[in-house]
């Protein structure tokens, strides 16, 4: 949205270089020391006594959680109306909406999305990128779960009659078994992101680079 | 007045084999009874029966005309102390807050150590040799020094009956002596003893009264004077014989 | 040791006021230059962060130590400890169990859980020693081993199931955290503490009683039956009260007591309150590192088990042949 610049402080997982001020948890100390003006932060990460004092020091606040696609962009819209730029959340909401409905089709296909070879673990249907995945005509599995990933064993994986197996560059090694016997295809890391360019990256999905 | 009173006293860990079978004697105060008889026939049982440490299976026991059952911790241990064969724990405690702490069936959990009790404790180091060692930590001391703690520990409440199981093992002459005198004058001052041990010629000779026992069951309950020779080998299941010794030594702790 | 308990107490007593000081004062904010300048931030970061911190560092400190001290009193076994006894293990169960039961995992609502799956534990230990209506503190002991086993088990079991976000928060909580608690909740904790902490501390004599051995206390006056288990119950609500708010943080109860036993003294009297002290101490220090740069985000009971398991090698090594 062009914020760039006015960010002072950022979590352990954003590729930005500025302080780190968090990971799962927030270290608030190190938070206040940066003297924000706002701070946004993830559901998980909140805490009372965290609110409590931005409550005190009159600093405004956002909580998120990405458990769903559509969330990115009310979340984006909710950022800019608290930074007082509500017409550049609606820009980037209209963007990330158009972004969404011209994804490339593919030709249904079931699929999942490992995220971890050892132990097994698998994005749901629930997650943002497998709704991504499922809205250009993936079948994603596993499917109606309430968690964003699950664990899963590599039996489970050949009961489903996949097409393909996608899987995070950051998963480790692919087991043999699956190796010899599945189609699979690697993701790059951005994508765990829940931004706009993990959508640019579908966008050069089609069906003759992955199947072939 | 009959300060302890056994009346037919059972006590067994199971019904097999009886500890303590039918034992029935009462004593006037302010004497010393000698408890003596072989391994294993029931004297440590009888005396943490007596203590209350123990609860008999049936008959009863009466300190001072009333049931041993009906008193409270703290009004027991006014009366009533008793000292085990277990020697005192390596603890790092010194010695004369060791002692202090004899005195909790006086002060209980709150009370202070008084100028009085000070007084007591002192006369009882001195009298043990231990007057110097009492800034020592209780676990520096030799093993008889602690016997002998432990016995002072428990006459600086001055209760009115001591119960002591085997006091005399681990003392030299020289404190063996002690002991006896202290004794001497704790009894004067009114002090009923129960003491066990198999040095039967010690307990002959310092004791009131003596209470053989065998296999749980009493064998006599007399002055040691009245008591014959077969009713010792009957205790010690031995033949005894009297003689004047020749070549053995005697340290002369009696006097 | 030359130097008279009293004066030791007084020496501990400064340097665990020191210790707090320091710990407020430290931390990546500039603290102290803050509250010169009447920084608004600087006053919230010492009333809402390291305050209550400070306080629960220094309420576990002090549980934990002497419900050590007070089982390896009972229990006459210096290797006793509230978590050896199964005590860390019945809250961690009930935690999870809970979790599936949709009970909310905020507080007051896990502590309450968490107390009491460690009272629970307390009593199930108690009655299962039981035989013919004598307590036997070996029994008392190896059933609490015995139970840490199952509840590990209940605990492996039910971590497998859990959600990330659950998954996370248990984690956290089963390595011990300050972390989470506001002022009010850590002065709560702190008024609990010294209460419940004010039994031992008076009734110190009866201790000393017990360690003589169970016989010499009865005939010295002591009700032992009664204070066993007045004890035992004290020392259980100590480790449940402190595992409940701020998790399972090892090792104090058995290191305290024992390094005050062997460098100074076995007498109740003052080894209670200086475990106290020396617990607290103990804590705020490992506390204090949490804020430094390595230690930043490691839950402060990895850090004192770090510090406090070698430690203890060394002592029991040097002092091995007492």
């Amino acid at each position: 949205m062009g914020f760039k610049e006015d960010i002072v402080g950022v979590s352990a997982f954003c590729p930005l270089e500025l302080p780190k001020v968090a990971d799962v948890k927030i270290n608030w100390e190190k938070l206040l020391k940066l003297k924000p003006n706002y701070v946004f932060m993830l559901n998980s990460q909140k805490t009372d006594k965290g609110i409590r004092i931005l409550e005190n020091l009159n600093i405004k606040y956002g909580i998120y959680s990405f458990n769903s696609l559509k969330n990115i962009p009310l979340c984006a819209m909710d950022i800019a109306e608290i930074l007082g730029k509500k017409d550049l959340g609606k820009r980037y909401f209209n963007k990330f909406m158009d972004l969404i409905k011209n994804l490339p089709k593919i030709k249904e296909k079931k699929a999942i999305y490992v995220l971890w070879w050892e132990p097994l673990i698998v994005s749901t249907s629930s997650s943002y990128i497998c709704e991504t995945m499922a809205l250009m005509g993936f079948e994603i599995y596993p499917k109606d779960e309430k968690t964003d990933f699950k664990k899963y064993s590599l039996e489970n994986l050949f009961n489903l009659s996949l097409d393909i197996i996608f899987y995070s560059e950051e998963a480790g090694t692919i087991p043999k078994i699956i190796k010899d016997n599945f189609k699979t295809y690697p993701l790059p890391s951005s994508i765990n992101r829940p931004n706009l360019s993990f959508i640019n990256y579908f966008y050069n999905f089609k069906n003759e680079n992955i199947f072939n | 007045m009959e300060i302890i009173k056994l009346n037919n006293v059972n006590f067994f860990y199971n019904l097999n084999s009886f500890e303590i079978k039918g034992i029935s004697f009462s004593c006037p105060e302010k004497i010393l009874i000698g408890l003596a008889g072989p391994n294993g026939s029931g004297k440590s049982t009888l005396l943490k029966l007596i203590a209350g440490i123990e609860k008999p299976k049936n008959g009863a026991i009466l300190i001072k005309e009333k049931n041993l059952k009906e008193y409270k911790a703290v009004e027991r241990a006014k009366i009533l102390r008793w000292i085990g064969q277990n020697e005192i724990g390596k603890i790092s405690y010194k010695v004369i807050e060791y002692l202090y702490l004899g005195t909790f069936p006086l002060k209980g959990y709150f009370g202070r150590i008084t100028k009085e009790d000070k007084e007591r404790a002192e006369y009882l180091l001195d009298y043990f040799y231990l007057s110097k060692k009492k800034d020592w930590e209780v676990e520096n001391l030799s093993g008889g020094e602690r016997k002998l703690l432990q016995i002072a520990f428990s006459l600086i409440s001055s209760p009115e009956i001591m119960l002591l199981d085997e006091p005399f093992a681990h003392l030299d002459p020289i404190h063996l002596k002690a002991l006896f005198n202290l004794i001497k004058k704790e009894k004067e001052k009114g002090i009923t003893f129960i003491i066990s041990s198999h040095e039967y010629n010690i307990l002959k000779t310092i004791s009131d009264y003596l209470l053989l026992i065998s296999d749980g069951e009493m064998v006599c309950f007399d002055k040691p004077s009245n008591i014959k020779l077969d009713l010792w080998e009957k205790t010690f299941k031995i033949p005894f014989v009297k003689k004047e010794s020749q070549d053995q030594l005697f340290p002369d702790i009696f006097s | 040791m030359k130097i008279s308990s009293t004066k030791l107490f007084i020496i501990f007593l400064l340097f665990f006021i020191a210790t707090s000081l320091i710990n407020l004062l430290i931390g990546p904010y500039p603290l102290l230059e803050g509250i010169f300048k009447k920084d608004s931030f600087a006053f919230q970061i010492l009333l809402n962060l390291r305050l209550p911190n400070l306080l629960l560092a220094i309420s576990s400190g002090i549980l934990l130590s002497l419900s050590g001290g007070m089982f390896q009193s009972i229990l006459s076994n210096p290797l006793a400890d509230p978590y050896i006894l199964g005590v860390s293990g019945g809250a961690a169960s009930f935690i999870l169990i809970s979790n599936f039961l949709k009970i909310p995992q905020d507080f007051p609502y896990n502590s309450l859980i968490g107390f009491l799956g460690a009272v629970f534990n307390s009593f199930l230990v108690y009655f299962l020693s039981i035989k013919n209506g004598k307590l036997k503190t070996t029994r008392l002991l190896l059933t609490g081993i015995i139970l840490n086993a199952f509840y590990s088990a209940i605990i492996l079991f039910s971590m497998a199931l859990l959600n990330k976000l659950d998954l996370n928060r248990f984690i956290f909580w089963m390595m011990g955290d300050f972390s989470s608690k506001t002022l009010k909740e850590s002065t709560l904790f702190l008024i609990l503490s010294i209460f419940f902490s004010l039994p031992p501390l008076i009734f110190h004599r009866g201790f000393d009683l017990i360690s003589l051995g169970t016989e010499t206390a009865h005939s010295s006056g002591l009700e032992v039956e009664k204070f066993l288990i007045f004890s035992y119950i004290n020392a259980s609500l100590l480790s449940a009260l402190s595992v409940s708010f701020i998790g399972i943080i090892g090792f104090i109860g058995l290191i305290i007591p024992n390094i005050i036993r062997i460098f100074f003294t076995s007498e109740y009297k003052y080894l209670f309150p200086l475990s106290a002290l020396c617990g607290a101490i103990f804590l705020v220090l490992s506390d204090m590192l949490t804020r430094f740069k390595y230690f930043q985000n490691v839950p402060v009971g990895a850090i004192s088990a770090m510090i406090g398991v070698p430690f203890f090698i060394y002592i029991l090594r040097k002092n091995g042949n007492n």
